[in-house]
């Protein structure tokens, strides 16, 4: 039978044969093996085998304390290690009731929304990439350069209590200059990619996530907003600075690669604005609240919950009111997002495999943390 | 292979060098072997095989800003079609026979770079009561050369291979002597 | 720091959790100061109540996760909604050795990854449950890595000694 959905359709003398997709593979963004069942070309199941990428970071967040723990939540996503930092810090925070100064919130703003368009560059780009496009790769990458090399330049990962460095007036500079270049560089970009008729071809209706799959399987990021709902914890539950700060949440109802690639654009130029608006009010005063040697939380249990590139990212932390936590869960929103893979993949060809997984933009090893 | 509760768990290592045989010069005159070491380091094909953090470094080495092809290399997707392998992340336990499996695919000679702190010796990740890395790439296979770094720059990784060019020519490509020459050459 | 406040319509969710689990406490919870808004604790018999209840009122479940206090386990739920206001709903659930919990993976088939990651970690078997087996640890270790007596943790060694 031509285009079997179910490993049942297929006809009995059909050779139905399976797939190692990875875990060495050119376009697994990282480490990622997929056991996908073929049909031919058509695709009649997709199960992604994941644990290569398991450091350990929960058992290890029960054998250090606070701070030793801080550059652990950087390496778990590495494409937004900033936002885990800062997400850290303020679940600490909010456990011990350490009240951050003003500046030290708009800094770590800052800080959080070029480190989230970078990661929208590697996540769009990268998704370019899979379908072949080469050049959309090499500009991203350079353009995140740099961003790279202003955030070298003052390097204010956060600490609990607020942020190790200040702004200084090379980065207040380089961050206006870069802003001005960046908006005229949306223009090349969408020139070279949205019109493009290949690209929208194996774009468009490719991996719908409907509503009802994405409440099923408890989706969040960009992948989400693709299909409509506009769900954004920094609108949500706005933490830090954000309440002080008017910018948008960009959403298409389509669901398929395209609307989450646009996604992804749309939002890179809200983050834009976001950066602009808190250079403008940056409010002068300390980087750093007078916090303890060793953070000691009171007994009890916190869950903060922050937006990274990829989605709603949660810290469980449980505490025995001593230096070292008792339990660290890391919600990891491209768990959950992986998994829809299984969902929406059947009665695809392999190369749109591709493409979908492409455009959920998975960080491996903040699924196996 | 066993894993078992406390204490640190590696591999314990073994000398490599009895399973993997140093491949024979495939021309018997010196001259014309030199001449073929100088033609595989200019072309060193890497395999793609980044797990985690380093893997972005090493794709900013590759990409427009520092730019491995002008030395040559260009990643291949196959082990296959590799010279080099860059081992660039932390190697958890699951990972293991890939690893032995993607070397033992690789047609002689190989070479290995182990990129980062995690692939020479574990890196942030090893601590006693770690269950679940390996310690290092090198307790699994062969490593020729090592970067440091958390993760190690992209210019480091340039550097790694450069490195690899002077063990491959014996010392005829040479990065600190390229070194030496630029700066003479700032001075004047 | 503003809080996000729970509007009208999602109060009555405190009253219909009552009717449907009527044997649940209750408790209201700080936002600021714990990041959840509602916080039930019950038996594992009410769970699958509580998640049918949950869907219908198009919450996700955001996670679920365990933490081990050596005689039982907690078992906590995370549900949150895609809606206006955000409300977070955690299920605490005490599960001693001889309680075996069953999977809620036909209201909410995230839950089969979700509970394959704590039987991974925890030795948690979820009755009910379509594939569990391992999912991120290799397939044939035979040790559950987060528990407390695994491993080096402060109940097993000094707390000076661990810091390394």
């Amino acid at each position: 039978m031509l285009n079997p959905k179910t490993i049942d359709d297929a006809s009995i003398d059909q050779r139905v044969y399976q797939l190692n997709l990875g875990p060495q593979h050119p376009s697994t963004h990282g480490v990622m093996h997929l056991l996908v069942t073929l049909d031919g070309e058509v695709v009649l199941k997709v199960e992604p085998v994941i644990g290569y990428s398991h450091r350990g970071h929960e058992k290890m967040a029960e054998n250090r304390t606070y701070e030793q723990f801080l550059p652990n939540p950087a390496r778990m996503d590495y494409l937004s290690g900033m936002i885990f930092n800062h997400g850290y810090c303020m679940a600490v925070e909010k456990l011990c009731g350490i009240e951050v100064p003003r500046r030290a919130e708009y800094i770590r703003v800052i800080t959080s929304e070029l480190n989230r368009i970078a990661s929208h560059f590697i996540g769009a780009m990268d998704y370019a990439m899979g379908l072949g496009a080469i050049t959309p790769f090499l500009w991203g990458w350079d353009d995140r350069e740099h961003i790279l090399d202003l955030l070298e330049g003052i390097t204010s990962y956060g600490r609990f209590g607020g942020v190790r460095n200040d702004i200084t007036r090379e980065f207040y500079d380089g961050t206006r200059r870069f802003i001005d270049r960046l908006r005229g560089r949306f223009w090349d970009y969408e020139n070279l990619i949205n019109q493009n008729i290949i690209f929208i071809k194996r774009s468009q209706d490719v991996g719908v996530i409907t509503k009802e799959v994405a409440l099923d399987y408890g989706v969040t990021g960009p992948t989400l907003r693709g299909s409509g709902v506009g769900y954004d914890v920094r609108k949500r539950e706005p933490y830090s600075a954000y309440p002080e700060f008017t910018f948008e949440i960009p959403t298409r109802e389509a669901g398929d690669c395209l609307a989450r690639y646009q996604v992804r654009m749309a939002e890179m130029e809200q983050s834009l604005n976001i950066i602009e608006q808190a250079l403008d009010h940056l409010p002068p005063g300390p980087i750093r609240a007078k916090v303890p040697r060793f953070v000691t939380p009171p007994e009890g249990d916190c869950y903060c919950a922050f937006e990274s590139a990829r989605g709603a990212v949660g810290f469980y932390i449980v505490s025995d009111g001593s230096r070292i936590p008792y339990r660290i869960k890391v919600r990891a929103p491209s768990f959950s997002n992986l998994f829809v893979l299984t969902e929406i993949c059947p009665g695809h060809f392999l190369a749109d495999v591709i493409a979908i997984f492409g455009s959920i933009d998975v960080t491996v090893p903040e699924i196996d943390r | 292979m066993e894993v078992k509760g406390n204490g640190p768990i590696c591999i314990p290592s073994r000398d490599l060098s009895q399973e993997y045989v140093e491949s024979p010069a495939v021309v018997g005159f010196a001259p014309v072997q030199d001449l073929l070491d100088l033609a595989r380091v200019n072309s060193l094909w890497p395999l793609t095989f980044g797990i985690a953090c380093c893997a972005i470094e090493m794709m900013a080495a590759g990409v427009a800003r520092f730019d491995w092809d002008r030395f040559g290399i260009i990643p291949r997707g196959t082990p296959r079609q590799s010279d080099v392998m860059v081992v660039a992340g932390t190697i958890p336990h699951k990972l293991v026979s890939t690893i032995k499996t993607l070397y033992d695919q690789m047609p002689a000679p190989r070479y290995v770079i182990a990129m980062g702190n995690c692939a020479i010796s574990g890196g942030p990740f090893s601590y006693d009561g770690q269950y679940a890395i390996v310690n290092g790439a090198d307790k699994i296979i062969p490593v020729d050369v090592y970067i440091p770094g958390c993760p190690p720059r992209p210019e480091a990784l340039l550097q790694g291979f450069i490195k690899i060019q002077t063990q491959i020519t014996k010392g005829i490509i040479d990065a600190n002597r390229r070194a030496d020459k630029a700066a003479r050459k700032h001075k004047k | 720091m503003p809080t996000a406040e729970p509007t009208k319509p999602l109060e009555n969710i405190r009253n219909s959790l009552v009717q449907v689990i009527p044997e649940a406490e209750l408790l209201d919870r700080d936002y600021q100061e714990c990041g959840y808004h509602l916080e039930v604790r019950l038996v594992m018999r009410g769970m699958r109540r509580m998640a049918r209840e949950m869907k219908d009122r198009r919450f996700f479940l955001e996670t679920i996760t365990a933490v081990d206090f050596l005689e039982y386990f907690h078992l906590i739920y995370l549900f949150t909604t895609y809606n206006e206001a955000s409300f977070r709903v955690m299920a605490r659930v005490k599960l001693l050795p001889e309680v075996r919990p069953f999977s809620v993976w036909t209201i909410y088939p995230e839950a089969i990854w979700l509970e394959r990651e704590v039987y991974d970690f925890f030795g948690i078997r979820f009755e009910g449950h379509p594939d569990l087996k391992r999912i991120i640890n290799p397939d044939d270790v035979d040790y559950f890595p987060l528990l407390k007596n695994f491993g080096k943790t402060k109940f097993t060694t000094d707390i000076d000694d661990i810091l390394c």
